[in-house]
């Protein structure tokens, strides 16, 4: 229990269950009122047998039936708005959580898996945590509230019934322990299960193309079963919490037979007594059931909640100190930079040193693997490094403002994401404040307007999901004019080499070269002519800068590294 | 074609019989409890007032321990069988729904969108696997209902009519709520489908929303649906509690103040006994959770087809797939690809072949031959139809007209052909570099096709090897490494044709050159790539030049240039890309 009493995800939920309050208030109320109705009933029956009940009696005793369930049915409204608005919270908490990740964040946990964890994991949750705390509590009022009613009348049944309950309690308890470990696993598998399931429906046509259909039952079957396994073992092992509360209430039905016997024949109970005790511990069931059932629930979700916590405990990017960046073309300073993946594997960089002042356009080469891609989102501050500095516009970048580094910092990945929404929404980024005449503009100065009239519908022309899908070089051009509008002062550019036609090619070309004009460019550079064109190249080998220089100066040394790339590359690249 | 709910409830009973029995039995013993114990009350309190011997109140109790312990005894079996039964058929329906995704050509468009189809493989498949246990549910509620009216039949039969008035009109007004219940229920559903995608798109796409700074706006689309969401949830749970247990707490009160009235001058009289006016009291509760079991039944039987529906779109040709059998808990499952048998190949023809995708690219009435040990390369520009006749080639698209001719044999489709592709964006499987290598065979020649793929210096970089783990996707290697580790894997594969969709695109000119040269090593390898890099097209020994989903040209590098104009401007955009500097 120690540690969910520091968990994040509990905090939040808490914090933000609004009338919380007034939900236990009633629910006090309900249990309650509750618990004083097999007393009613048992005045009812021995005035019946005496013949002494009147019609109001009756009727007394039905509308306080009825309130009670008024009362019950307010609860449970209440504890599910309660419940919502605090899951909502925390799913708002854990997505702001997420959209602060590093990079390498995403290069652990599956879209799968992370869907999983933000939609089961928190309905585990919301279904259990208003709900079940509240049947608790009202669970603890019915018994107090029982023990009361009956002190009142007999204390010697009161006492039998009080060692009942606390024996009770000491025997569904323990039954109880060690599930929360077991939920916990049950939640992973069922995780891992879909997040494979995921992966093996996106893994078709791979299958198909080198004729393994095979190899998506190997992989799938195994996390099925470990599915239905893992939640087997869990409910049997909840299941017997449930037993235990069945065989605890078996023994008070017969504990209360014995006593209704032996005090009526003594003659110190009336017929009426008798069915109110047994009925009263009957309401007990509800309780003793709770404890045992609920009580599994509750794990469940504690096993969600320490799941959310471990989303929660991944260090995001870092905190923002707010500085803003200097208007203009941003210069670009590493010392000593060192990063490695949390995986470790072997793609790093060993204290990196570099500086670009502001204007100039570096182009970074290396093969595959030698940290260029890597060197590009440390200064993106998509990553964080691990020792050394990095200073944009003479600013430390811990020390600049997310905002303005979007702002200032335009960032243009291999992999363009459109999002499914208008040609608008995706150029300005859901800007609002962006006009229309100003995308015009933007569009028209980057030499691209024949392409935007190929949009019928214009700037309303919904992309992606079935409407106008985009080639991967349109994307590009969208994130050129994405990145244009934000007039930034460094664009990051990962160059896609990959399959771009040579007409949207030379598209693509122009407008980066009208974007990039007077502003810091680094682009990690797959192409002969923007190595060519480049004010600096930057060759990148094993996480380490081996040369530096003009493409004049790299090209002239014989046996520098650039010489033998290009040697090579010169007949083969765009 | 459809199923109807009745024959899949039935298909998925007999996928695990015996669990169904079992847990039904176990079921309907429940419901029979409470009825136990309600003769045992009966008796017991209809014993007060004459002197009750000793040993009878030990049989009551006896009886009631052998009820309670038969009780739990069940309770046990109940889930152990619910488990076993709903999750050996969840995975029944989601592997039947790889399965059939596995029988389609693979390029083709999907009927249904990735994320909600996902999203319909976890929700509705739980639904539908939750079915079934709803029929012991309906049989015992019935049978335990009955025979609680029997006895109060027996103990009054006036009175027990009297008592069942508010039940009725209960169970009346159940039906009403329920029906404004299934429709918030609906909202749900389609509200859930809405947040799976959106989380998707976050998850998917944090990176842009990162560089973008888009995070409150995704943030408060998060916050907006959720409120949406608790609203409708709220609605529900009152039309739910209305229609179930509040409601049937509410008629028991007044069916027990009815009873109460009435009897009083019968309890006087003696003729009826506190335990039959007890009878009453624990019977009402026992008859009234009949409508709502049956109301929940009969809601549970229309969502049933709805979420049947929504799982067949997936495989709208052959929907029976869905519930094939596979008992994939007994034993590791051995399916084989069903291969039928192919000759190893001398010639390849496709005749006049055609497909359109539905966004209207493709490509019409193609025609081409490939010998064995060519190197044949399509080329021409983006959306000319170059990927589109290569996955017609590697059997991932069947075409809408046309056929090939494998050697001599005619076939409508290269489906299950000896063929191995290696896409343009390849996929990898969040697990080990020899797993993603291998993908289920035993992998003998690796090393080879490790050299072959240019993968050694890469993996010797990394740790953990060949046991490198990739991340979701691959991301941990480049885009390099991806499309060498997808061709690795092609190249594992004994197949008569390798098809390569422009997989130097991101590989630099060295790696490309070199693994060129590797692959053309073996004379007898047949490949059939597209490509628009100068070197791969200078390597082709027949060129095909495609535009507007037309060859417009087949020969040689240098017959091409003399006489295709598509080719001469093809090449020379791709020897010098550069574009004229602005300004």
């Amino acid at each position: 229990m120690q540690r969910y009493v520091s968990s994040a995800s509990l905090r939040t939920l808490l914090g933000n269950s609004s009338f919380l309050s007034i939900l236990l208030i009633l629910t006090v109320l309900a249990g309650w009122s509750q618990a004083q109705l097999p007393a009613l009933l048992g005045t009812l029956i021995d005035s019946a047998v005496s013949t002494t009940v009147s019609s109001v009696m009756i009727l007394w005793y039905a509308l306080a039936a009825i309130l009670v369930q008024i009362l019950l049915w307010l609860c449970s409204l209440l504890a599910t708005h309660t419940s919502w608005a605090g899951t909502n919270a925390l799913r708002s908490a854990l997505v702001q959580h997420l959209v602060a990740q590093p990079v390498a964040f995403f290069r652990s946990h599956g879209i799968g898996e992370l869907t999983e964890r933000l939609e089961a994991d928190i309905n585990a949750v919301s279904g259990v945590f208003a709900l079940s705390s509240a049947q608790f509590l009202r669970a603890g009022v019915v018994v107090v509230t029982v023990c009361g009613i009956v002190v009142a009348s007999d204390g010697g049944t009161a006492a039998v019934l009080a060692v009942y309950i606390v024996a009770g309690v000491l025997i569904v308890a323990p039954t109880q322990h060690t599930n929360a470990a077991l939920w916990e696993d049950e939640r992973r598998a069922d995780a891992a299960a879909f997040d494979t399931l995921e992966e093996t429906l996106a893994a078709i046509p791979a299958l198909q193309s080198v004729q393994a259909p095979q190899f998506a039952y190997e992989i799938l079957v195994p996390r099925l079963t470990s599915r239905l396994e893992t939640h087997r073992r869990a409910s049997m092992q909840s299941q017997w919490g449930a037993i235990a509360a069945g065989i605890v209430n078996a023994a008070g039905w017969v504990l209360a037979a014995v006593i209704v016997i032996w005090r009526y024949r003594a003659g110190t109970a009336s017929v009426g007594d008798a069915v109110a005790l047994l009925v009263y511990v009957r309401l007990l069931n509800g309780p003793m059931t709770t404890f045992g059932t609920e009580y599994a629930a509750l794990q469940q979700a504690l096993a969600a909640f320490s799941r959310c916590d471990e989303i929660f405990a991944s260090p995001t990017i870092r905190a923002d100190r707010g500085v803003r960046l200097p208007a203009g073309a941003l210069s670009v300073q590493l010392e000593g930079v060192t990063f490695a993946y949390p995986e470790n594997d072997g793609f790093s960089l060993a204290g990196t040193t570099l500086s670009i002042p502001a204007g100039l356009h570096v182009a970074i080469i290396g093969r595959t693997g030698s940290g260029k891609t890597t060197l590009g989102r440390l200064i993106a501050n998509l990553e964080q490094s691990d020792s050394g500095m990095i200073r944009i516009g003479g600013i430390p970048l811990v020390d600049v403002s997310e905002a303005s580094l979007r702002q200032r910092v335009g960032v243009i990945t291999q992999d363009i994401d459109v999002f499914p929404a208008t040609l608008r929404e995706n150029l300005v980024a859901y800007n609002a404040s962006i006009t229309d005449s100003a995308i015009d503009l933007q569009i028209a100065a980057l030499g691209l307007e024949r392409w935007y009239a190929s949009f019928s519908g214009g700037l309303d022309t919904i992309l992606g999901g079935g409407h106008r899908e985009l080639t991967p070089g349109e994307a590009q051009l969208v994130a050129v004019v994405r990145v244009a509008l934000r007039q930034p002062g460094l664009v990051i550019l990962d160059e896609a080499s990959a399959h771009v036609d040579p007409h949207t090619e030379r598209l693509l070309q122009q407008a980066t070269q009208l974007l990039t004009k007077e502003r810091t460019t680094i682009t990690i550079a797959h192409r002969y002519s923007t190595i060519e064109h480049a004010d600096v190249v930057v060759v990148m080998s094993s996480g380490e800068i081996v040369e530096q220089g003009t493409p004049e100066e790299l090209s002239s040394a014989p046996n520098s590294q650039y010489a033998q790339l290009r040697a090579r590359e010169l007949r083969g690249v765009l | 074609m459809k199923i109807s709910t009745p024959q899949f409830t039935a298909a998925m009973i007999r996928l695990s019989p015996l669990p169904f029995v079992s847990y039904s039995l176990a079921r309907i013993v429940t419901f029979f409890a409470p009825f136990g114990v309600l003769l045992i009350e009966q008796e017991f309190f209809n014993a007060f007032g004459i002197p009750v011997q000793r040993t009878t109140v030990w049989w009551f109790v006896a009886a009631y321990a052998a009820v309670s312990l038969v009780r739990l005894g069940c309770l046990l079996l109940e889930c152990w069988t619910n488990i076993t039964f709903r999750y050996r058929a969840m995975g029944t329906l989601q592997l039947n729904t790889v399965a059939s995704a596995l029988d389609r050509p693979g390029a083709a468009a999907s009927p249904v969108q990735p994320l909600e189809g996902l999203n319909r493989l976890r929700d509705d498949a739980g639904e539908v696997a939750d079915f079934p246990l709803w029929l012991p549910e309906v049989v015992g509620t019935s049978i335990a209902a009955s025979s609680a009216f029997i006895v109060m039949w027996q103990v009054d039969a006036p009175l027990s009519l009297l008592a069942m008035m508010p039940l009725l009109l209960q169970g009346m007004a159940a039906l009403a709520f329920w029906r404004v219940y299934l429709y918030y229920r609906y909202a749900e559903g389609k509200l859930d489908d809405a947040y799976s995608v959106l989380i998707g798109t976050i998850v998917g796409k944090a990176q842009s929303i990162r560089i973008l700074a888009l995070q409150s706006v995704f943030v408060s689309k998060v916050k907006a649906l959720g409120t949406q969401r608790r609203r409708n949830a709220l609605a529900k749970t009152a039309y739910e509690q209305l229609s179930t247990s509040n409601m049937v707490d509410v008629s028991v009160a007044i069916s027990s103040a009815l009873c109460l009235w009435y009897a009083v001058p019968e309890v006087a009289a003696l003729r009826i006994g506190v335990g039959d006016l007890l009878v009453f009291f624990s019977g009402l509760s026992i008859v009234a959770s009949l409508p709502q079991t049956w109301a929940t039944f009969i809601g549970d039987y229309a969502q049933q087809r709805v979420s049947i529906e929504r799982l067949t779109d997936a495989l709208p040709q052959r929907p029976a797939a869905l519930i094939t059998p596979r008992g994939w808990w007994l034993s590791p499952s051995q399916r084989r690809a069903q291969r039928v048998p192919f000759e190893p190949l001398a010639q390849l023809q496709v005749r006049g072949v055609s497909y359109l995708h539905a966004d209207g690219r493709g490509i019409t009435d193609v025609s081409l031959n490939i010998t064995r040990g060519s190197f044949t390369v399509v080329t021409g520009h983006i959306g000319s139809g170059k990927s589109t006749l290569l996955d017609l080639c590697a059997g991932l698209l069947d075409p809408a007209a046309g056929d090939f001719v494998w050697n001599t044999q005619r076939c409508h489709s290269l489906r299950g052909a000896p063929v191995a592709a290696v896409a343009q964006l390849p996929f990898l499987l969040s697990a080990s570099l020899r797993e993603n290598i291998c993908f289920g065979s035993n992998g003998g020649a690796l090393p080879a096709v490790i050299t072959s793929s240019m993968l050694t210096e890469d993996i010797a970089q990394m740790p953990a090897g060949l046991d490198t783990i990739v991340g979701p996707r691959g991301v941990r290697l480049s885009g390099g490494q991806r499309q060498r580790v997808a061709l690795a894997r092609a190249l594992l594969v004994q197949s008569e044709l390798l098809i390569i969709d422009d997989v130097s695109s991101a590989l630099d000119s060295a790696t490309e050159a070199r693994i060129l040269q590797n692959l053309r090593q073996h004379q007898s390898r047949t490949i059939l790539a597209s490509s628009t890099r100068p070197a791969i097209v200078e390597a082709a020994d027949t060129i095909i030049v495609v535009a507007d989903g037309r060859v417009v040209g087949t020969g040689t590098l240098t017959e091409l240039l003399r006489t295709n104009t598509t080719m001469q401007e093809l090449w020379s955009a791709i020897q010098r890309p550069e574009a004229p500097r602005a300004g």
